[in-house]
Order: structure tokens, then C-alpha cells, then sequence
């Protein structure tokens, strides 16, 4: 025989508890989505920042957007990726074996959280060279947006 | 195998003759000895700890290996449940180490894999009745996770989603396997994360309820987690930074069919480096009206990852 109430350790009002949790929660973060925008630049001078803005936001400009369409192979060795969402450590893990596995002649990858880049350099004379589009399908399967990138 | 000893076993193998286990054994398909009816547990509450980054370790997180990348994680799970209204249990313990791997197949798809192993043993008030324990496998549970949305708002900043789909798989003498799916939502704003997933198992052949533990069956489950990641140190990431601390707080939620509701609340600390996060959460109720199966008192879990 049920007896509804007998097993209940607090009254249903404690319900309210986590369902303030969780919304309290989603409106701080959707608040701090919104304030983010989309990709602007990064951050404003002046601009008050909270622990919610942390870490740069990249931005293309146009010419950075068409180079990352491009299938000319990257000549330079040392080639430096500029992605948004890199949250967390084991993220820049993801990005790392990513690299390491698909870019030939990867001899190190180097990734920074504050700057949100991966820097990768390549051992001089290697023949096969990745363009920029296949950089940005490496950063895509590794769960990142390449947004822009550079090579020296 | 998955049931391997009962320490009060009788001559005939069986668990002594208690009126429960009389029942449960040879009529009911269920007692203590039917061990490993137990990793339906996990359906509830862990129900996709093949952990990938930024994820508590009771909430799925809509995060994944990249293709041809692994996680592999291991926790060890200790619960102290109350009375059992439906064995007579006065007392029932259970540890459980549960094994994931979690392989990145392709853009946004991952296959995860877990075989748990878990211990239990049971208390009864009835003098007459010996207290039991034993050991077994659990459940094989095999699950696709396939993100759905991602928008990458900023340098550390993201917002995804993912949806969960896959089987529970009996490993006992019965075959049969417990379909469900689940949608899962991550958030990260700067020092802040938030998990969100909502989750539905079919249990058409679920474990009778001598052996639910939440989520098994027979009936139906609803779960419903919610996980706070708020990363304690750094501060902010720098050039070198290795790893960080987070602070993580779960609500974890558990609506089955017959009625039985349970909440549940998990704090803990979790520090995820670039190849492996170390973890550690409590969990205590914090609403239960449950009538058909075992209260929870208090739990604890540990655990390890490691990307590959």
C-alpha cells in the first residue's frame, strides 16, 4: 500500500531549491551569453569585465574568413590557430592529439588557453603541407571554431 | 557471470530460506543473489559516465573526444541505502567500480562503452534471516552521444548540445536490454558551467522490485540532472596553465512510472588537467517519496579519466 508522504524528508516546498538553482543559474549564463554577443573583437577598452567574460574572443575579417576557405598549402613552419570555445584543459588536450595525429610533420603543438590559440610548428622540409581549410576540418573534429589563423 | 558469491549461501546454492529470498530467487527472478540485476542503478544516476571535459559526475555533459580520441574513466561508487520495503533488507551497502571508454568516432560523434562491477551486501532485522553479500558484473550499457548544436561563443566560451541514445544491456541468465535517450545542454561562460540533461528509460523487461534501486524497472524512469561546474583556480587560464580546480554541485533527479520520486543533491570538486581529471562528489537526498523500492542515506564516489 502506498503511503505517499511517509518516505518524504522535506516538504515539497524544498523543491523550489533546486528549481531556483537552475534557473538562477541559466539566466546568469544566459545573461552573460548575451552580453558576449557574437564575435566582436576582443575586449573593449574601458569595458567593465566580469569572471563571465574571461579569454579573448577572436574575430575574422573578411580577408580572414576567405583564407580559411583556401586549399593552397601552407609553405611557412610555424602556423598559429585561433579558436573560440577552448574551455577547459582536457579541451586543449582534444585539439593537441587532434594535431598531432593529422598535420604532417607536426613536431609540436602549443596551446594556450588565455590566448585561445594553438601554435603549430613544423618540421622544416617536410613536403606535404595542410591548407587552411584542412586546418579549420582538424579544429572542427576536435569540437573547436577555427576562426582565423596565421603563419610565420 | 556476474553473480559470484553469496556468504550465506545453502547446500543447494541458494540464498537461505527467507521468506524474500525463497520468493525472489526461484519464483520472482529476484534477490541478492540475482547481483547483477543492480547496474540498472546507473541508468538513473549515472547514466553516461564515459566523462568527457567539463562534466560533473552525475550530469552527462554535451562534450566529447574528438575522432579517434578516447577517455577512458574509472569511479568507484559506494551508497548506503536505508530499508527495503519490498526484501525486508533493514540495511543495504553496495560499491560499485564502474569502467567507461568513450571513443570519438567523428564530428560530434562519440561511442561510449561501460562495464561495471559492483559488491553489495544486505542487512536484515529479522533475526532469523542471515545478513548476505556478493559480488557480480553489472549491466553492459553501450550509447551513441551526437552533438547537435555547438556555438562556440568566445575564447573559452560555449554553448552545445547533445543528444544520448543507446541500450542497457542485462547480463544476466534473462537477456534483455532497457532502450533510452537522453538531451543534454552545456554552458560555458567564462569561470562558469552548467549541465543540463533530461533523459528517458524504457525498461519493457526491468529488474522485478526487489532488486530497483532507482531507475531499473519495472517501470519507466525519468531523470533529469543539473550540474554547476564553477571553476575555482585559476582564476583566469594563463600561457602555462596545466589544469584547474572546479567546485561542482549536481541536482539529481529520478521520476519513475509506479509514482516513486527522488531527488538528490551531489557536491564535489573535480580537477581536470590536459590528459587527466580527478574527481570526487557526496551525494545525499534531498527529497525521496519512494514507497516501492530502498531509501538512499548518503553516497560517495571517486573517480579518474584519462584522454588518449
Amino acid at each position: 500500500m502506498k503511503t505517499p508522504t511517509s518516505n518524504r524528508l522535506l516538504p515539497r516546498s524544498t523543491l523550489m531549491l533546486p528549481t531556483l538553482l537552475s534557473l538562477v543559474t541559466i539566466t546568469a549564463l544566459l545573461g552573460g551569453c548575451a552580453a558576449s554577443g557574437p564575435a566582436t573583437t576582443e575586449a573593449t577598452p574601458g569595458a567593465i569585465k566580469t569572471d563571465m567574460d574571461e579569454g579573448k574572443v577572436h574575430t575574422a575579417s573578411a580577408s580572414d574568413a576567405a583564407l580559411l576557405k583556401s586549399d593552397e598549402p601552407i609553405a611557412n613552419n610555424t602556423v598559429v590557430l585561433f579558436a573560440n570555445g577552448l574551455g577547459c584543459p582536457q579541451c586543449a588536450s582534444n585539439i593537441d592529439l587532434q594535431i598531432k595525429k593529422r598535420v604532417p610533420g607536426a613536431q609540436s603543438v602549443y596551446v594556450d588557453l588565455a590566448e585561445g590559440t594553438a601554435t603549430v610548428d613544423i618540421i622544416p622540409g617536410t613536403k606535404r603541407r595542410l591548407s587552411p581549410k584542412q586546418f579549420e576540418d582538424i579544429v572542427g573534429d576536435a569540437g573547436f571554431t577555427l576562426v582565423k589563423l596565421t603563419s610565420r | 557471470m556476474r553473480y559470484a558469491k553469496t556468504k550465506s549461501e545453502n547446500e543447494e546454492g541458494k540464498a537461505p530460506g527467507t521468506r524474500h529470498l525463497a520468493l525472489g530467487k526461484s519464483e520472482r527472478g529476484s534477490s541478492i543473489s540475482r547481483f547483477p540485476a543492480f547496474p540498472l542503478f546507473g541508468l538513473a544516476f549515472l547514466p553516461l559516465a564515459t566523462a568527457s571535459a567539463q562534466e560533473a559526475m552525475y550530469t552527462a555533459a554535451a562534450t566529447m573526444p574528438g575522432p579517434g580520441n578516447y577517455v577512458l574513466r574509472q569511479q568507484v561508487h559506494f551508497w548506503q541505502f536505508g530499508s527495503n520495503p519490498n526484501d525486508g533488507s533493514a540495511d543495504h551497502s553496495m560499491v560499485e567500480l564502474h569502467n567507461a571508454l568513450a571513443i570519438g568516432l567523428d564530428r560530434g560523434i562519440a561511442l561510449n562503452l561501460a562495464a561495471p562491477v559492483s559488491w553489495e551486501s544486505k542487512s536484515f532485522t529479522d533475526e532469523t534471516i542471515e545478513d548476505d553479500e556478493g559480488w557480480g558484473f553489472d549491466d553492459l550499457e553501450a550509447n551513441l552521444k551526437l552533438r547537435v548544436y555547438q556555438n562556440d561563443t568566445g575564447g573559452i566560451n560555449t554553448v552545445r548540445a547533445a543528444l544520448i541514445g543507446g541500450l542497457k544491456i542485462n547480463t544476466d541468465d534473462q537477456f534483455y536490454a532497457s532502450p533510452f535517450i537522453s538531451g543534454v545542454i552545456t554552458i560555458v561562460q567564462g569561470r562558469h558551467g552548467f549541465n543540463q540533461e533530461v533523459g528517458f528509460t524504457l525498461n519493457p523487461n526491468g529488474l522485478s522490485p526487489d532488486d530497483n534501486m532507482g531507475g531499473d524497472g519495472p517501470s519507466d524512469a525519468i531523470h533529469f540532472n543539473s550540474a554547476y561546474v564553477y571553476r575555482v583556480f585559476p582564476e583566469a587560464f594563463q600561457s602555462d596553465t596545466a589544469g584547474a580546480w572546479y567546485a561542482t554541485i549536481e541536482i539529481n533527479g529520478l521520476y519513475e512510472t509506479n509514482g516513486d520520486t527522488e531527488l538528490r543533491w551531489s557536491p564535489g570538486f573535480m580537477y581536470e588537467g590536459r590528459r587527466w581529471g580527478f574527481e570526487i562528489m557526496a551525494q545525499f537526498p534531498l527529497y525521496q517519496e519512494v514507497d516501492d523500492r530502498a531509501e538512499l542515506d548518503w553516497a560517495l564516489g571517486v573517480g579518474w579519466r584519462y584522454l588518449f
